[in-house]
């Protein structure tokens, strides 16, 4: 590779770690599961594993005969926003990633380049990963089915007024199997959505998930598999087959949420947009058009991530760095939920040796036990005044637990619900 | 002999699409909704007294809830309405048989690509069976309608240009008829036929890889045609004001909605704000994600949007597509970009882009009804996924074959169900409220009793259902034209009329009325009225669920 081109490469991942930085996100679960020691580790370790596996990525477009595309592919993945979200925040995902490239290059280099090593790696990874299992197999289990179809017969029945349709009809509509069938379909159309791909900055559907591409990349996706699928460029055809099979088992096999499940499709899409820059050589006007609204989406994602980092990650680190930094020094006993996250991880985070048995790390419910008057507790809104299936709680919380006898040490609202029923607001109190 | 069997074949196939969409009209889907209700008191109006409910003549847009609704479908009504009455079929009658015209336009479309007609038929079969083909044909829509003409005009227009020849005038030319009907019977037809127009006569794809200036001033002259269009089509816009039959756009249109399209919690109207974060950028990228939306795969099946559950358009399990289908739309849309020089792919594209323009413009991110004229060529590119997936894959493996048309036959038998029995149970409620079918017949026999009724009821609109259900003298309700609600007013469109009156009720106030009849909720106390001594109540029972929708008290 010449070397401009690495340090392009370079600086736009440096860029994403001075972000990292910048925003000083706390360490999710996930990271702490990983080990107790400072994130910075972690994220420093996944980021090895990232930069190894661009090695294993060059290695595999040789075996392809496709290395004139590299270049792009590298650095179309290293704009990706879900890219830094797999290193900064999701070391089990990262090693994934890795694992994956270092397999994936291992099987082409066979001569029948095949692809039965990389789906039994993810289908292996995936039962390690879930403990319970990916969401394609939840549909095979028996009482689910059984569950779902009596209910629809049970709608049907209660119908007053309605057309009557031969009992043999509506069996053949209704049973096991055929739940199942429509089940797995459903599951392998969910995938090809084009919105998470390519339109996250702006899809008003507002799933928490990060970018995986800029919007300028769906017009160049489009053109990288037009000009790949002219002429008789095997190699490309073939590369592109076997992406877009993983990144579809991929999909299929993991539980993830948002763009995590997507993250088997960076290289698919990244591998189009390639090519499409490539095509885009011949008329370096449209080039320079497409790269400047490329990176001017990377700018401008940049400078929002950096601005609003609880609008695009996940709130449950935020949560318990607010908890842990708040009760630090009160004294007395302290109860800290455990609703959204496993608590004891993040105490002895945050909190290292003075995580003892002052500590008492499970959700409440004010509701059904009333609190005791030593203890300070942190917890969501909806513990302190009763859970509420809307999350509809009193607009001045703070005022409602000062008139039902708590002092309110301290209060701050957060930007997404992320504990069902118990409200957006976080509150340190105790009886007064 | 063989044409004559393939004419049989296809007159069976229309025969089954008719019964599909018109069996059983009363009771799937239950209710009626205030746009149907509307739509078929306007044509009750029109045969009885030659004007709409707002009393004028033989319009082009209906008034109705100030939305302006294109008058051809409940002219087209008149004739059933005269035959059986005003009722929930006379006013489905036209989309039903809408839906069935709709799908002879596919056979016409079908012939350039399947030259095989035992297969043609076999693939009209499935079409005609798709669940949007079956729903919103069993429902009035204006749509619908307008989606039945658009076909015809497309295929027309696909004549003209076929294999990207010469054009061929005559075939213009007859697009032209078709195309105005669907304008004039829905709003989104009006963007869509002139944008459809436009792009095939100055085909812009091909200006990527033709030479560039010279070609387009040649061709301005073709601009007649879409001027043509516009000029026949100022009819619709003169007859009732064009800023009223704007409306819906105005409401609706994404300009207003997203502005200002970056972050508005980051954007600040400075020179910073308009580097970092361009509204520019963002809005492309909302327009570009709009059109993208009706080429998005999930969308058209699994994918179902906040806006359309417990709405018209809402097809439980579907969307718009059957599962298989959806699988042959991948396969389509690749073969499209990979063919996208050639003319006969590049209309179908052409068409998706037209027909999705009137929804990509307004802020939802994707909406069915808005785009139902785009759908028959979203059709088109899975019959090419599926001829792919027959010619490569299916040639020498009947197994196959027969495991494929059993999985599509299974599908079928649950897209019938699924429409004519478990949509009832999930659709009705919100926008086909119960309780009015039922009570208003009874109200009607009594009202001759009584001085005045008062109706509190928590619908929008519900005035209509009164109209409709009691087929109310049109004569009296267009005497109330000048004083009814406009479209700059506030509130509801509810207008009291004759001895009906539309208010919250006060149980404990309005007990004390005489002769009156009260239209309440049902959650009233029933101890309460039994207390009251010249009460006497009648619950009205949901059709769908055991519950009471309304009750409807006597005061003597």
């Amino acid at each position: 590779m010449r070397r401009w081109r690495f340090w392009v490469i370079a600086a736009v991942l440096a860029v994403w770690w001075w972000v990292g930085l910048k925003i000083g996100y706390p360490p999710t679960e996930e990271q702490l599961l990983v080990g107790l020691w400072p994130v910075f580790w972690t994220r420093s370790l996944c980021f090895g594993l990232i930069i190894v596996s661009f090695w294993f990525w060059y290695k595999i477009f040789i075996e392809f005969k496709l290395s004139s595309l590299y270049f792009y592919f590298v650095l179309v993945l290293s704009l990706s926003p879900t890219l830094f979200g797999l290193f900064w925040l999701h070391p089990v995902e990262s090693l994934k990633w890795f694992l994956f490239s270092g397999i994936f290059w291992l099987s082409s280099r066979w001569k029948r380049k095949s692809l039965v090593l990389p789906i039994i790696f993810l289908l292996a990874f995936s039962f390690w990963q879930n403990k319970e299992k990916a969401r394609i197999w939840e549909i095979y289990e028996p009482t689910r089915a059984k569950l779902e179809v009596t209910e629809k017969f049970i709608r049907e029945d209660n119908l007053i007024e309605k057309i009557e349709l031969p009992l043999w009809w509506r069996r053949i509509s209704y049973n096991k199997i055929s739940w199942m069938m429509s089940s797995t379909l459903k599951e392998l159309i969910s995938f090809w959505d084009l919105e998470p791909w390519f339109f996250q900055e702006i899809h008003p559907a507002g799933k928490k998930a990060l970018i995986l591409f800029y919007w300028p990349g769906f017009l160049l996706a489009l053109l990288g598999l037009y000009s790949g699928l002219q002429g008789k460029k095997m190699n490309y055809k073939k590369m592109l087959g076997y992406l877009g099979c993983l990144a579809f088992f991929g999909y299929l096999f993991s539980k993830s949420d948002g763009s995590l499940r997507y993250s088997l499709i960076l290289p698919f899409l990244a591998f189009l947009i390639a090519e499409a820059l490539i095509f885009l050589r011949k008329s370096k006007l449209y080039l320079m058009i497409f790269l400047l609204l490329f990176f001017y989406g990377y700018q401008a994602f940049i400078y929002d991530l950096s601005n609003r980092p609880d609008y695009w990650l996940d709130n449950r680190p935020l949560v318990y760095k607010y908890f842990f930094e708040t009760v630090r020094n009160l004294p007395g006993k302290i109860q800290v939920t455990d609703r959204v996250a496993n608590a004891v991880l993040y105490c002895q985070y945050f909190l290292g040796g003075r995580c003892d048995a002052n500590f008492t790390l499970a959700g409440f419910n004010f509701k059904e036990s009333p609190p005791q008057r030593d203890i300070s507790y942190a917890g969501f809104e909806g513990e302190f005044v009763g859970p509420n299936f809307k999350n509809f709680f009193p607009d001045n919380i703070t005022k409602r637990l000062t008139d039902d006898g708590f002092e309110v040490v301290s209060f701050r609202a957060l930007r997404d619900n992320i504990a069902n029923q118990y409200g957006f607001n976080l509150v340190v109190a105790k009886l007064k | 002999m063989k044409n004559i069997l393939v004419v049989f074949g296809l007159i069976l196939i229309l025969g089954m699409a008719l019964f599909l969409r018109g069996y059983g009209l009363e009771k799937s889907p239950i209710s009626i909704n205030w746009d149907e209700a509307s739509l078929g008191y306007n044509a009750y109006c029109l045969l009885t007294t030659g004007k709409d409910e707002y009393g004028k003549s033989w319009p082009l847009s209906l008034r109705s809830f100030n939305d302006y609704k294109p008058a051809l479908y409940s002219v087209l009504t008149v004739p059933f309405v005269k035959a059986w009455g005003l009722n929930q079929n006379s006013t489905r009658a036209v989309s039903a048989v809408a839906g069935t015209f709709s799908v002879l336009g596919l056979w016409l479309l079908l012939s350039t690509w399947v030259k095989k007609p035992v297969l043609r038929l076999l693939v009209l079969f499935f079409l005609a069976l798709e669940p949007w083909r079956i729903h919103f044909s069993r429902t009035a829509l204006e749509t619908n309608l307008s989606a039945a003409f658009f076909i015809f005009g497309a295929w027309c227009l696909f004549r003209a240009r076929r294999d990207g020849k010469r054009f061929d005038w005559k075939w213009l030319t007859a697009s032209m008829v078709p195309l105005l009907l669907s304008a004039y019977s829905y709003h989104s037809a009006r963007l869509a036929a002139p944008l459809l127009l436009g792009l095939v006569l100055f085909d812009p794809l091909s200006w990527l890889w033709k030479t560039g200036v010279v070609d387009i001033v040649r061709k301005l002259p073709r601009l007649f045609w879409i001027a043509l269009f516009v000029i026949l089509l100022i009819p619709v816009f003169s007859n009732s004001g064009g800023r009223e039959v704007m409306t819906r756009f105005r409401q609706e249109n994404v300009f207003v909605k997203f502005s200002p399209f970056a972050p508005s919690e980051l954007f600040e109207n400075n020179l910073i704000s308009w580097l970092r974060i361009s509204p520019v950028y963002y809005f492309l990228g909302i327009i570009l994600g709009h059109f993208s939306a009706y080429f998005s795969p999930v969308n058209f099946s699994t994918n179902i949007f906040l806006w359309v559950r417990k709405s018209v358009q809402y097809i439980p399990e579907f969307n718009l597509f059957g599962w298989l289908e959806i699988f042959f739309l991948i396969i389509g849309l690749i073969i499209l970009v990979k063919n996208i020089k050639k003319f006969n792919y590049r209309y179908f594209f052409y068409w998706i882009l037209a027909g999705a323009a009137p929804a990509a413009l307004t802020w939802n991110w994707f909406h069915s009804l808005r785009v139902l004229n785009a759908l028959p060529a979203i059709e088109i590119i899975m019959v090419w996924g599926f001829l792919f997936i027959v010619n490569r894959w299916l040639k020498g493996r009947k197994w196959l074959a027969i495991l494929l048309g059993t999985v599509f036959i299974w599908q079928s038998i649950f897209i019938v169900n699924n429409e004519f029995v478990y949509s009832v149970w999930e659709n009705h409620g919100e926008y086909q409220p119960g309780g009015f079918k039922e009570g208003i017949p009874l109200l009607m026999s009594m009202l001759k009793d009584y001085d005045g009724v008062i109706i509190d009821s928590p619908h929008a609109q519900s005035y209509i259902f009164f109209l409709f259900y009691g087929a109310y003298d049109p004569k009296t309700i267009q005497s109330y034209a000048p004083t009814r609600v406009k479209a700059s007013d506030e509130g509801s469109w509810d207008f009291d009329f004759d001895k009906f009156k539309f208010r919250k009720i006060n149980w404990y106030e309005d007990n004390k009325l005489t002769k009156t009849i009260l239209w309440m909720p049902a959650t009233t106390n029933q101890d309460e009225i039994d207390k009251t001594p010249n009460a006497k109540a009648y619950y009205l029972k949901n059709p769908v669920r055991p519950y009471n929708s309304s009750v409807m008290v006597t005061l003597d």
